[in-house]
């Protein structure tokens, strides 16, 4: 005989009832009611892995909306998050050419892939790519023809030289935003970078939009984007360590709506799998400036990484705010 | 003195809701509604949500309007949709059809997270959906999965 539990000893007869009638009733939620549009919306956000993998095969309607080549035309592919070789074309392939807005990270030195996009991808308005680093200089300038109507191209720790920059100016009329961020790095040849601002100046003069975080540009680099792209409305020069912001200050100060100094917060700017940040990154006040000026003349040819980090801690910059403080400062003596 | 105008609001279930105008507006629905209303403009049908969700959803409206630039707006919205499935899929609907942009975004986003990381019955079983794929589709979408995963 079963032990009579509380409930037992309540009730002398115990007639279940229709399982129904026990339920607490719950506002309807049937998903699949839902307006075609907004569960494409919903789908469009599920990360590609998630949607190959999983949404897609939850039922036959989800499926109807996945096989729509616009389900593809805004893609985020991660390689650190799960996204391989195949996978990357094959959701190229889904696009049908329709892939308007693609993010890469981590594709690290796969030409085949970028030359997969580039093949497929002809209405692309919005590449960003995050560590690739193909050490292929020219690369860029066969690609850039297969892709006319880029409006926005993003890199961060990607190589790049001035005849990409010259074959962008070229091939791609529409392109109004450019970003070309890396981490800062001491460097012996602190003219190096400034190939690439020199070629922006000359080669995209209709950028209304630019980054160049962590670029050694020297000051004839600066004065070159000055110079030629005239309708700039917005300048990132955070961690451009080697420019020396004093005439060229008031003149970015005039010439740019929003402009970003070297020593302006980079604390948001983390990638997958790449950080721009340097938390031990601080700036030094004015009158401390002058004596690590003389400390990086006693060590011109240092560029140990490792050791650098630590060094990063002694450089200074102006700030926007002080920068104006000294424009105003300044012109009272006009 | 500005005297800010109200609107009236009618769910589906006949509960009504007075609100500034400006808060009404945040719906483009709503804002189409007033511009080509006729006289009795001021009382507006919203067929398509309950009273329920049609609270949730002014409540949404009348922070984004009257305190956007607050610091709490962030922790705000994060918390709205800190609801069970029933209601987060109601006020999906409810800002699609009442075109509200930022509560559109904000609950289909949240709706996208709850993929994360579930396998497909996990994902069925979430959102009370039954499998109605054949076994010949489904060995079809198995084959178009064809790169290989080291798992």
């Amino acid at each position: 005989m079963p032990p009579k539990s509380k409930s037992n000893r309540r009730r002398s007869k115990f007639v279940p009832k229709p399982k129904q009638e026990w339920r607490v009733k719950q506002p309807t939620r049937n998903w699949l009611e839902l307006p075609s549009d907004l569960t494409r919306n919903i789908l469009q956000r599920v990360g590609v892995v998630d949607r190959l993998e999983n949404a897609q095969k939850v039922c036959t309607a989800w499926r109807e909306i996945c096989k729509d080549p616009a389900m593809w035309r805004v893609v985020y592919m991660d390689a650190y998050a799960g996204v391989c070789a195949d996978m990357f074309k094959h959701v190229v392939d889904r696009s049908q050419g329709q892939l308007l807005d693609l993010t890469i990270v981590g594709f690290c030195d796969d030409i085949d892939l970028l030359q997969y996009v580039v093949d497929r991808s002809s209405q692309l308005r919005r590449l960003e790519i995050i560590q690739y680093v193909y050490d292929f200089c020219e690369m860029w300038s066969d690609a850039f023809k297969n892709l006319p109507s880029l409006e926005e191209l993003c890199l961060v720790n990607v190589k790049i030289c001035k005849q990409d920059i010259e074959a962008a100016g070229r091939y791609c009329p529409l392109l109004k935003i450019l970003k070309v961020n890396k981490k800062a790095a001491r460097s012996c040849d602190a003219d190096d970078d400034d190939e690439i601002p020199l070629a922006i100046g000359k080669n995209l003069t209709e950028l209304t939009h630019l980054e160049l975080i962590g670029n050694n540009m020297i000051n004839t680099g600066l004065q070159a984007i000055l110079d030629g792209c005239c309708h700039l409305e917005s300048l990132d020069l955070r961690r451009c360590l080697y420019i020396d912001l004093g005439d060229l200050g008031r003149r970015c100060l005039q010439q740019i709506k929003c402009l970003k100094l070297p020593r302006d917060s980079i604390e948001e700017l983390v990638y997958s799998g790449y950080d721009l940040c340097d938390s031990d990154f601080e700036f030094v006040s004015g009158d401390e400036y002058d004596q690590y000026l003389d400390y990086y003349d006693e060590y011109p040819d240092y560029d140990d990484y490792t050791a650098y980090d630590n060094d990063i801690d002694n450089l200074s910059g102006i700030s926007l705010e002080s920068l104006g403080e000294m424009m105003a400062f300044m012109s009272m003596f006009e | 003195m500005t005297s800010s105008k109200t609107i009236v609001l009618r769910s589906s279930d006949g509960a009504t809701f007075e609100v500034d105008e400006a808060v009404a507006l945040h719906s483009l629905m709503i804002k189409h509604r007033i511009e080509t209303g006729g006289a009795d403009s001021t009382t507006i049908d919203v067929p398509e949500v309950t009273g329920n969700t049609l609270s949730k959803v002014i409540e949404y409206c009348k922070k984004h309007v009257e305190a956007p630039n607050s610091d709490d707006l962030k922790s705000f919205d994060t918390d709205f949709v800190k609801v069970d499935q029933a209601v987060l899929c109601h006020l999906a609907k409810a800002s699609y059809y009442m075109n509200i942009k930022g509560l559109l975004d904000l609950s289909s986003k949240t709706i996208a997270d709850m993929f994360k990381g579930k396998t497909v019955e996990q994902i069925r079983e979430t959102f009370h959906i039954k499998n109605d794929f054949t076994p010949e589709e489904e060995e079809e979408l198995r084959k178009e999965n064809s790169w290989n995963l080291f798992v």
